[in-house]
């Protein structure tokens, strides 16, 4: 166990390394918040009630995805792209530990750096300019906190998975550039799904993409009623099990491919 | 300029990587704007097709300014390795090898969903093209990419002063590319809209040549015409920023080895 902790200690080190690469991050999250605000105070000033949704909701809705997106900022695929091209990747096979687990400490690692480094300054930000995002239901917020935990592995499976897919397909560069704008669009992270025509709904309910943020963040603006918030987290406890699986079947076919083109 | 070109066909499957992905988010984009606004009618006077062409045209110039100054994205990198250095050694402007060594073919592909955005919108639209409004455009295409590449010279030049991964760089890519000119300025409070006109011209790259073009009013009421307008402040943005680049490179001290 120390020595992933170890891990996880050396990534957040390495993250504060230089001070204009905390605070620029930082100002586009106080950007993000602004930007989605705005564009919701300008909507709902002709509509005051969109799909049941309020507008204080709405803003609860953007300030709680800026703070839920900049705890979940994983690398494991930005990891594997650039190892891959630089051939280090060898060496982490010589390494005495598994993997994947230390690429996931790795990444809590990155967690836990983020939440210190940006969720006061974020949280600060929207109550003294936007408004305190209060969550509908106090009662709520342990399956909240489950539902963000839940999310964030589901984003850190989605993430590992592109980035094996980058080790297999070395040749196709860096394949989180589509996932990026995927998740943009499909996560509901910005403008959540409830907005979005009707077939576009019915393909998302069969992606795992809507169980990432759309689901803790409905949970908390009470926009899911609690039989369907537990039942939106059952769904996302199932999507992890299945992408669990699948990672683990996909890591011991791209482990043997590995060491043949090793020689 | 040619082994530019050649070291972006030495990955060819990479390339396709990027064929997918930046139409995925050019459209996926636009995408978001409709749904957005088929939740309005008719407020601030922003149609879908009015947004489209906005849309477009941001795209369009973010094209242009990726084919030809490319280079400008990757200031930091450069100092942080010492490549920039060798740049440095040879007995021309700094700023115009840098420039010319990473002439950026590639950027076809991000200019393409742009030309077919902005096209769409000008069909359903039915603007009257006459010889004033192409020249008005070809001004505000100029003056739209030097408003984007100053605003990278500057975030590059910062590199010089202070040791950064980029991250000013990396702050104005999502900031111009999903921010500022997804989206037209006159959704934002009063005092950000000051900010993105005078601080950061923004403003000048899109929203108010297609308030221009479509015969609406703009939050300040420049008395100038917009388009004209986006060309002059193109050209003294652009050169502000070579001054401070060139400042900057001043102060540059080499990170050795």
């Amino acid at each position: 166990m120390n020595k992933y902790l170890y891990i996880m200690r050396i990534k957040i080190i390495s993250h504060l390394a230089y001070d204009i690469d905390v605070i620029f991050p930082l100002l586009l999250n106080f950007v993000w918040i602004i930007t989605m605000t705005s564009i919701w105070k300008y909507v709902y000033a002709q509509n005051p009630d969109i799909h049941g949704v309020s507008l204080p909701q709405m803003q609860t809705y953007a300030i709680v995805s800026t703070l839920v997106g900049c705890f979940c900022r994983h690398e494991v695929q930005e990891e594997l792209y650039y190892r891959m091209r630089q051939g280090t990747i060898a060496i982490d096979f010589i390494r005495p530990m598994n993997l994947v687990v230390s690429w996931l400490f790795e990444d809590i690692g990155n967690m836990v750096n983020n939440l210190l480094k940006n969720f006061v300054p974020i949280l600060l930000f929207a109550v003294i300019f936007i408004q305190v995002p209060l969550p509908q239901n106090l009662s709520i917020i342990p399956l909240f906190v489950l539902s963000v935990l839940l999310c964030a592995l589901l984003l850190w499976l989605i993430s590992l998975f592109f980035g094996l897919l980058t080790v297999v397909w070395v040749d196709f560069g860096n394949l989180g550039v589509i996932r990026d704008p995927l998740l943009k669009i499909m996560a509901g992270s910005f403008v959540p799904l409830w907005f979005f025509p009707g077939w576009f709904r019915k393909v998302s309910d069969w992606l795992p993409f809507k169980y990432t943020y759309q689901t803790p963040l409905s949970i908390y603006i009470g926009k899911l009623s609690m039989t369907g918030s537990l039942a939106a987290v059952g769904i996302q406890a199932v999507w992890i099990t299945v992408l669990c699986v699948c990672m683990y079947l996909f890591w011991q076919k791209v482990k043997k491919r590995l060491l043949i083109q090793g020689g | 300029m040619r082994c530019a070109v050649q070291s972006w066909f030495e990955y060819p499957l990479e390339m396709l990587c990027w064929i997918i992905f930046i139409p995925l988010y050019s459209f996926g984009g636009l995408l978001l704007l409709k749904v957005i606004s088929t939740q309005f009618s008719e407020i601030g006077g922003w149609t879908f097709h009015g947004l489209a062409f906005f849309y477009g045209l941001g795209i369009v110039t973010h094209g242009l300014h990726v084919i030809f100054f490319f280079a400008v994205w990757h200031t930091n990198y450069m100092v942080l390795n010492g490549e920039f250095d060798r740049i440095l050694l040879y007995p021309m402007n700094p700023f115009f090898m840098f420039i010319i060594q990473s002439f950026n073919i590639a950027g076809y592909i991000d200019i393409t969903p742009g030309i077919i955005i902005f096209t769409y919108a000008c069909l359903k639209l039915n603007l009257d093209w006459n010889a004033v409004a192409i020249l008005k455009l070809i001004a505000v295409l100029i003056g739209g990419t030097l408003i984007r590449t100053g605003i990278f010279m500057i975030a590059g030049a910062i590199g010089f002063f202070r040791d950064t991964r980029n991250a000013v760089t990396n702050f104005m890519v999502d900031f111009l590319a999903y921010n500022t000119t997804a989206f037209p300025l006159n959704i934002y409070p009063y005092g950000i809209q000051v900010i993105l006109t005078f601080l950061i011209p923004v403003g000048f790259i899109n929203t108010y040549p297609a308030q221009d073009f479509m015969g609406m009013d703009n939050t300040f009421s420049i008395p100038i015409n917009l388009s004209l307008c986006t060309l002059l402040v193109g050209i003294a943005f652009f050169l502000l920023a070579y001054g401070f680049f060139r400042f900057g490179l001043k102060h540059y001290k080499s990170t050795g080895s």
